[in-house]
C-alpha cells in the first residue's frame, strides 16, 4: 500500500535554517574573538 | 600556574582548525541529508529534523556530562583550568541545547500535532536547560574568582545527579516520545542511507563541540592569564 | 558521629531561637503561604474546575514557595555581624554547619506546613478523614530532600549579588522530581488509593531524599571554605 509522504517541507527547512544561525553565529563569533585573540598585538 | 599566553594561543588555534573542519563537515551534512537521503514515506520531509536534532541533542547532553564530570575533578583537584573548561562547556552546551529545543517542536508539530508535550525527555532536557541556565546566571553573580569556581562545580555536580531524578519523575508521568532508534540490540530500525546520514551527523556535531569547546576554553585561558596572571 | 551531632543541634536551636524572639521570617512565609491559598482559589474557573481538582498542585505550590522564602534566611542571618565567618573559625566541622541548618530549616518549613495544612483543608474543603496522617507522611518524605538542596544553595545564594532572585533560579529545577512525586502521591492519598499505587511515588520521593542529602552534606564543605 503506498500513501504519498505529507507535504510538510516547509517545518523541516526552519529547522535546518534555525540550527544553521543559532549554532553557525555562534561557531563563527568564537572564531572571531579567537583570530582577534591570537592576533592581538603582533 | 595555569600555564602561558602562548600556550593558550595554541590551544585556540587548535580549536579553530577543528571548529573550520566541523562547519566544512556540517556543510556536507546539510547537503547529504538534505539533498542525497531519501525521503520516510509516512512522515514525509519533516522526518529529516531527526538528522540534526538528535546529533544537537546529543552534544548538549554532551557538554553537560563533561560540565559535571569536570565539576568533580575540580573540587578534587581545585586546578583553576578544570573550572575554566566546565565554563566554556556549560557555554557550548547552551547554545546546542538551544538548537535542540528549537527543532524538537519544528519536528513535533508535523509528527506530532502539537509544539510540545511534557514527555519524560523533552522536560528533561528542558530543565537541563535551565539548571545551566542558573548554573551561568551564578557564575555572573558571584565576585570572587575562588569561590565562584567552588559554587559553579557544586552546581554542575548537583546538576548532573538530578537528570536521572527528572528523567525518571517524569518516565512514571508519562511519554510519548520515540525510542532511541540507533542503540536497539537487535538490528537499527533504520534504513542504511538514513542511518548513514544520521550518523554523519552525530560525527559533525560532536566534532563542533571538540573544536568550539577548545576555542571556547583557550580564550577564557587567555583572558584569565591577562587579568589576574600573578593571583594564583 | 556525637561530634557532629552536637554542634548542629546546636545551631538550630541558636537559629530557632532567634528566630523565635522576633517571628519576622516564620510570620511572614506563613502569610505569604495563606495569601498564596487565596489566591489561587480565585484564579480558577469555580464553574469548570472543582477545588478539589486543584488542590494537590495548590497544596505543593504553596508549600514550596513558602519554603524558599524561609530558606533564605537560613544564612542571611550569619550575614549580620559577619556571624557566618566567627561560625566559620569556629572549631566544628562544616559538616555540622550544614546538618544545623538543614536541621534549622526543617523545623521551619515543617512549622509554616503546620499553619497551611489546616488552612488548605479550609479553604479546599477536602475531606481529610482518614488521609491526614498519608498527607503529613508526604510532606515530611518531600522536605526531607529539597530542604538538603535548598540549604545547600542558600549557603551560594546568599553570597551572591542577588541573592533573593538566585535562590529560586537554583533551586525550582531541583523542586521538580520532589513536587512530581508528592503532587501525585497527594491526589492519590486524597482519592482514598490503596498503598500500592502510591507506592512508586514514595519511593521516588525516598531515593531523592537519601541521595541529596549525602550529596549535599558531602559537598558543603566546599562551599564553605576558604
Amino acid at each position: 500500500m503506498q500513501t504519498s509522504p505529507p507535504e510538510n517541507g516547509q517545518y523541516m527547512l526552519a529547522a535546518y535554517i534555525v540550527v544553521a544561525l543559532i549554532v553557525g553565529r555562534y561557531a563563527l563569533r568564537l572564531l572571531q574573538k579567537g583570530w582577534r585573540e591570537t592576533h592581538r598585538g603582533s | 600556574m595555569i600555564g602561558s599566553l602562548a600556550g593558550s594561543h595554541r590551544v585556540i588555534r587548535n580549536g579553530m582548525v577543528i571548529t573550520g573542519i566541523a562547519l566544512a563537515a556540517m556543510v556536507g551534512v546539510y547537503c547529504l541529508a538534505l539533498l542525497a537521503t531519501p525521503v520516510e514515506a509516512h512522515q514525509g520531509l519533516a522526518q529529516k529534523i531527526v538528522y540534526i536534532h538528535a546529533p544537537a541533542a546529543w552534544s548538549a547532553l554532551l557538554s553537560f556530562s563533561i560540565v559535571g564530570i569536570v565539576s568533580g575533578l575540580y573540587l578534587w583537584l581545585r586546578d583553576p583550568r578544570l573550572d575554566l573548561f566546565a565554563e566554556a562547556s556549560a557555554d557550548v552546551g547552551l547554545v546546542f541545547s538551544v538548537g535542540m529545543l528549537t527543532t524538537g517542536p519544528i519536528w513535533a508539530k508535523p509528527i506530532w500535532g502539537t509544539w510540545w508535550t511534557w514527555d519524560a525527555r523533552l522536560t528533561l532536557t528542558l530543565f537541563l536547560f535551565f539548571i545551566f541556565l542558573g548554573y551561568r546566571a551564578l557564575r555572573g553573580a558571584v565576585q570572587d574568582r575562588a569561590e565562584r569556581a567552588r559554587f559553579a562545580a557544586v552546581i554542575g555536580i548537583l546538576g548532573m545527579i538530578l537528570v536521572p531524578f527528572i528523567h525518571l519523575s517524569v518516565y512514571l508521568f508519562r511519554t510519548i516520545h520515540p525510542q532511541p532508534i540507533l542503540l536497539k540490540p537487535s538490528a537499527p530500525s533504520l534504513p542504511p542511507e538514513m542511518l548513514r546520514t544520521l550518523l554523519a551527523s552525530f560525527g559533525g556535531f560532536t566534532l563542533l563541540y571538540v573544536g568550539l569547546v577548545s576555542v571556547r576554553y583557550g580564550l577564557g585561558l587567555a583572558n584569565e592569564i591577562r587579568e589576574g596572571g600573578d593571583a594564583d | 558521629m556525637a561530634d557532629l551531632l552536637r554542634p548542629s543541634v546546636a545551631i538550630a536551636a541558636k537559629d530557632f531561637l532567634i528566630e523565635w524572639r522576633s517571628r519576622t521570617a516564620l510570620l511572614s512565609a506563613t502569610v505569604f503561604a495563606a495569601l498564596v491559598l487565596v489566591v489561587f482559589n480565585f484564579a480558577r474557573d469555580p464553574a469548570s474546575l472543582s477545588p478539589v481538582v486543584l488542590a494537590p498542585s495548590v497544596l505543593w505550590v504553596t508549600t514550596t514557595f513558602a519554603a524558599m522564602l524561609t530558606l533564605n534566611r537560613a544564612f542571611m542571618l550569619e550575614r549580620e555581624n559577619e556571624a557566618g565567618e566567627a561560625l566559620r573559625l569556629a572549631p566544628i566541622s562544616p559538616n555540622a554547619v550544614f546538618l544545623g541548618k538543614y536541621l534549622a530549616n526543617l523545623a521551619f518549613v515543617g512549622v509554616v506546613d503546620l499553619v497551611v495544612l489546616p488552612l488548605f483543608v479550609l479553604f479546599f474543603n477536602v475531606d481529610f478523614g482518614g488521609v491526614l496522617l498519608g498527607l503529613i507522611g508526604v510532606i515530611v518524605l518531600a522536605n526531607l530532600g529539597f530542604i538538603a538542596v535548598g540549604t545547600l544553595s542558600s549557603a551560594m545564594a546568599v553570597r551572591t549579588r542577588f541573592a533573593e532572585l538566585m535562590l529560586p533560579v537554583l533551586l525550582l529545577p531541583f523542586l521538580i522530581p520532589p513536587l512530581i512525586g508528592a503532587v501525585q502521591a497527594t491526589t492519590r492519598i486524597l482519592a482514598h488509593r490503596p498503598l500500592s499505587e502510591l507506592m512508586g511515588w514514595l519511593r521516588l520521593l525516598g531515593l531523592y531524599d537519601i541521595v541529596f542529602f549525602t550529596v549535599c552534606l558531602l559537598v558543603f564543605p566546599s562551599v564553605s571554605d576558604e
